[in-house]
């Protein structure tokens, strides 16, 4: 990777901002995300490496990366993390930037029935309680 | 001569191992043992209270101590005595935990060794002498070395509790490291805002004299009566007659690089360090000024309003006694030049932290503008390489410099303020912030944008476009793959390192540098201002690398230290001292050349031999100076020196009983 | 012959700044080393006069050990210095004897190098064994 790159445009960290209400310039890098995630091993940039490009604003490295749709939004991360970041969160903000813009997954929807998986997990936070 | 022997059980630490009672029942068939005893806890208040009734019953005046290490409890056991009225060096430890009880896994072997162990103690203690330390006058009068930050707060506590304080300074003006700063971290506090308030007091305070543009010539004495002389190199400007108007300094055709900006503006040959120094009149640099290299020009001179400029002028040596000194000699940059992969020196926009203070400083070359050595632009892409000589056991240094990684957070939050479009990326291998409020500044360092990225940097190099920019190669510990900076700045964290001339001087007070350079404090944790020389203090960054609170703390440590030695008004020598047997010298003098402290000298007697009167050399010991390492009496031919608490016949002693 | 059962008696002179901390250090880490060993604490190696470890030898010592500072590391700056010289002369003048040198071991050992001092007991010890018992050197004016 070089550096500069085309990083992302302002209305788009504004916008994941609006989505997360986070401020992932918090992260400092511990690697608790990535240690305790289920999935990691089976990403392409593991939980602290999408904080980081977040931070780096390489927005397109990670709206087209695997890792989105393999997270299964466990919320271990965000549970552990010692910043209070959220990195599903995060997570999640970027999978709705790409639902706002349909047509843009990269991986075929898990179940048949054309529910995307995004929308269970969602509906279950919203109404968990 | 009564002994009385005590066996500690240590709890179980000994007990479990050694067989006390079998222990206190072998010692005290030795002769003279005249009563024995085992305590559960001898350190504890009911056992020292046990001591010290038997000590009462039976008149003893002697105890032999079966216990733990005397470096652990010999003090406890010696005021024990003292306060029974007997001397504390007729005490005897035997260490049958340590050495005994702890190392060692079968009982009936370890009491043996025990019994051995307290048999010899009790051995030594029949040849033991009564020892008293000496006292000695103290000289009211404090030198700090250094006129840095800490030197300054070192001498300004002193003074401020009413003792005369010589504050030396090898440049021209005080202030040292601290006035070369912006900002300081963590609050962002402008540095010369805070210092030089300072400076000023310490040159306005009756009870301070600066000598500065002047160094150590040479030391001598000991703790409370230390002898110094002090070179005051020429100035070649009559400090009485300077008014300090600065006119020499407008009409001097000599230019050179300014060592004060780290070379990035000229100064004269003629010249004061900084506007704001103190004192505030200025200083002939004979090695660049034209007079002195051609002999023509003298337009200084000739300039001056008050006649003040003196070409002849000498150094001067000041001698001048002290009772403690304080070394705040601080620290030096490292060049990185030896790190080639940096091109530091190869490329003008390779540039080291201090060099980057001097852009950022409103007093420094460029008023506090921005700009790339190469071309004066203003750089957009800066990155930042920590460790750079530091924590590098190849090729720098092997310790960690401390500051760094806070000045580099400071770096960053003060370009991202000033220079919004700015980006900054900070390869770092750790991110230090042990300090208050630091991680909290670290913190807001990364939310102003800054990049740390984890990983050294391998090389930078020229990216060979019209603008001359530099390709900075590292990796990117976080997302794992090998990462180039296009920058158009690069600044090196360079390290700390102690100054030149610091083993000269460590040299000339004779205390000890540990294996980096820097001055050794006398115990890691619960001495860290003294060394092993008495009366001689340590303060700021020439004991080891620290940020500016720490020093000041350290530097007041130090004062406080010397105070307490003035308002006591005499110092205690150490009580082991060499003793010398006069009549057995044979004045051979060969005890003189192994002293380290130069505490033994020749001396003559008067004795009476044959009914006649005749002089005789014998040696003599300083016991001010003497700290009782024994090599003289480990070498003396007739057996004429003897060290207290270990003369020749008490190891003798405690050699036949095994 | 009697290999197994020997036990080697060893006087060691240590140098209260490092190698007797040393030897506390091994204590309070709870190292575990032969009994043969006992410490006499001194001021500083150079203390140890040639006599006090020929006395050793006298009084019956199989080995005698001196351990001080490192060198550059003296507490009092040079003293290590002046026991490398006076043992290396003692030495040979061990082997003029008759007596085998390797019974005198000189070892710079630090305050915390608890292993090391552990190491050498350790090894001084089984080596001593090996040796066996020096019956060289008496005291012939305590000769019955």
């Amino acid at each position: 990777m070089r550096i500069p790159q085309k990083t992302a445009a302002s209305h788009q960290r504004e916008e994941l901002a609006d989505i997360i209400r986070k401020d992932v310039r918090d992260c400092y890098q511990c690697m608790k995300c990535s240690s305790g995630c289920p999935f990691a091993e089976e990403m392409d940039y593991m939980p602290h490496q999408m904080m980081w490009l977040t931070n780096l604003g390489l927005y397109e490295k990670i709206l087209n990366s695997k890792s989105l749709w393999i997270c299964a939004s466990c919320l271990a991360c965000s549970s552990r993390c010692p910043r209070d970041i959220e990195p599903a969160k995060v997570m999640e903000g970027f999978r709705a930037m790409i639902l706002r813009e349909r047509g843009r997954t990269n991986v075929s929807p898990v179940i048949p029935k054309g529910v995307p998986r995004q929308a269970v997990i969602a509906n279950m936070r919203k109404f968990r309680r | 001569m009564k002994i009385g022997v005590f066996i500690c059980w240590c709890g179980s630490n000994i007990k479990n191992m050694v067989d006390v009672e079998r222990v206190a029942e072998a010692t005290g068939k030795m002769p003279h043992v005249v009563y024995t005893q085992d305590v559960q806890y001898l350190c504890s208040e009911v056992g020292q209270s046990d001591i010290g009734n038997a000590i009462d019953e039976h008149q003893l005046d002697r105890v032999v101590i079966g216990a733990c290490s005397p470096r652990m409890h010999e003090t406890t056991f010696q005021q024990l005595m003292n306060r029974k009225g007997l001397n504390p060096y007729y005490v005897e430890i035997a260490n049958i935990r340590e050495h005994c009880s702890w190392v060692h896994t079968d009982k009936a072997k370890a009491t043996v060794k025990a019994i051995d162990l307290v048999k010899k103690a009790v051995a030594k203690s029949y040849y033991a002498v009564p020892l008293h330390a000496e006292s000695l006058p103290v000289n009211k009068r404090a030198l700090v070395i250094g006129g840095g930050i800490a030197g300054i707060q070192a001498a300004l506590d002193i003074a401020d509790a009413g003792y005369p304080v010589d504050l030396l300074e090898k440049e021209s003006s005080i202030g040292g490291k601290m006035a070369q700063f912006d900002k300081t971290f963590p609050t962002l506090d402008c540095s010369a805002c805070i210092l030089t308030p300072k400076m000023v007091e310490a040159a306005t305070h009756e009870n301070i004299t600066l000598h500065t543009y002047s160094e150590l010539e040479d030391v001598s004495g000991y703790v409370g009566n230390f002898h110094v002389t002090i070179r005051k190199r020429a100035t070649s400007v009559d400090e009485e007659r300077c008014t300090g108007c600065g006119e020499c300094v407008t009409k001097c055709p000599a230019k050179v690089d300014n060592e004060f900006d780290q070379g990035h503006s000229k100064r004269k040959a003629i010249y004061t360090l900084f506007a704001q120094a103190v004192p505030n009149k200025p200083v002939l640099d004979r090695k660049n000024c034209i007079y002195f290299k051609t002999g023509k020009c003298g337009v200084c001179k000739k300039i001056c309003p008050t006649d003040a400029i003196n070409y002849e002028m000498e150094d001067q040596l000041i001698e001048n006694d002290y009772g403690a000194i304080i070394v705040a000699t601080g620290f030096e940059l490292n060049e990185p030049t030896h790190l080639g992969e940096y091109h530091y020196g190869h490329h003008p926009d390779v540039i080291t932290s201090l060099e980057l203070e001097r852009m950022l400083n409103a007093s420094g070359p460029t008023q506090g503008k921005m700009y790339r050595p190469s071309n004066g632009k203003e750089p957009k892409r800066i990155v930042f390489i920590q460790c750079a000589g530091s924590r590098d056991r190849h090729d720098g240094n092997s310790y960690c410099s401390k500051v760094c990684c806070l000045y580099t957070a400071k770096h960053t939050i003060l370009l991202n303020e000033k220079f919004p479009d700015t980006e900054s990326y900070v390869f770092y291998i750790d991110v230090r912030t042990a300090g208050k409020n630091y991680e909290e500044f670290y913190e807001r360092a990364r939310q102003m944008g800054a990049n740390y990225l984890r990983g050294h940097v391998s090389k930078v190099e020229p990216l060979g476009d019209s603008d001359n920019r530099l390709l900075v190669r590292g990796y990117d510990g976080s997302l794992g793959e090998q990462t180039e900076i296009e920058a158009d700045l690069v600044v090196l964290a360079t390290s700390i390192e102690p100054q030149q001339g610091a083993k000269k001087l460590a040299g000339m007070l004779g205390i000890s540098s540990d294996r980096n350079g820097f001055y050794s404090e006398a115990h890691a944790k619960l001495k860290p201002v003294e060394t092993q020389t008495q009366g001689v203090y340590l303060a700021g960054v020439c004991q080891g690398p620290k940020d500016i609170p720490e020093a000041v703390s350290q530097a007041s440590g130090t004062a406080a230290k010397a105070i307490v030695l003035f308002n006591r008004g005499q110092v205690k020598g150490v009580p082991t001292t060499a003793m010398v047997d006069e009549e057995l010298c044979s004045g051979c003098m060969q005890c003189k050349p192994v002293c380290p402290y130069e505490a033994i000298s020749q001396e003559m007697i008067t004795e009476r031999a044959h009914g006649k009167a005749r002089q005789r050399p014998v040696a003599s010991i300083n016991r001010a100076l003497c700290q009782g390492c024994g090599a003289c009496a480990g070498l003396c031919r007739s057996g004429a020196m003897d060290i207290g608490g270990f003369t020749g016949r008490q190891l003798l002693a405690e050699v036949d009983t095994l | 012959m009697m290999q197994d059962t020997f036990e080697p008696k060893i006087i060691a002179f240590c140098c209260n700044w490092c190698s007797y901390a040393g030897a506390d250090l091994a204590g309070t880490g709870r190292l575990k080393y032969p009994e043969n060993i006992r410490i006499i604490r001194v001021p500083c190696s150079s203390r140890v006069d040639s006599a006090l470890v020929l006395r050793a030898f006298q009084n019956g010592a199989d080995g005698v050990m001196i351990a001080g500072c490192h060198p550059g590391d003296c507490h009092y700056d040079t003293g290590n210095y002046h026991t490398r010289k006076r043992m290396m002369l003692l030495k040979s003048l061990m082997e003029f004897m008759g007596l085998d040198e390797e019974r005198l071991l000189v070892k710079w050992i630090s305050g915390n190098e608890a292993d090391r001092f552990k190491d050498t007991v350790e090894s001084f010890t089984s080596k001593l064994k090996k040796m066996g018992a020096s019956g060289k050197v008496r005291d012939l004016r305590c000769a019955k």
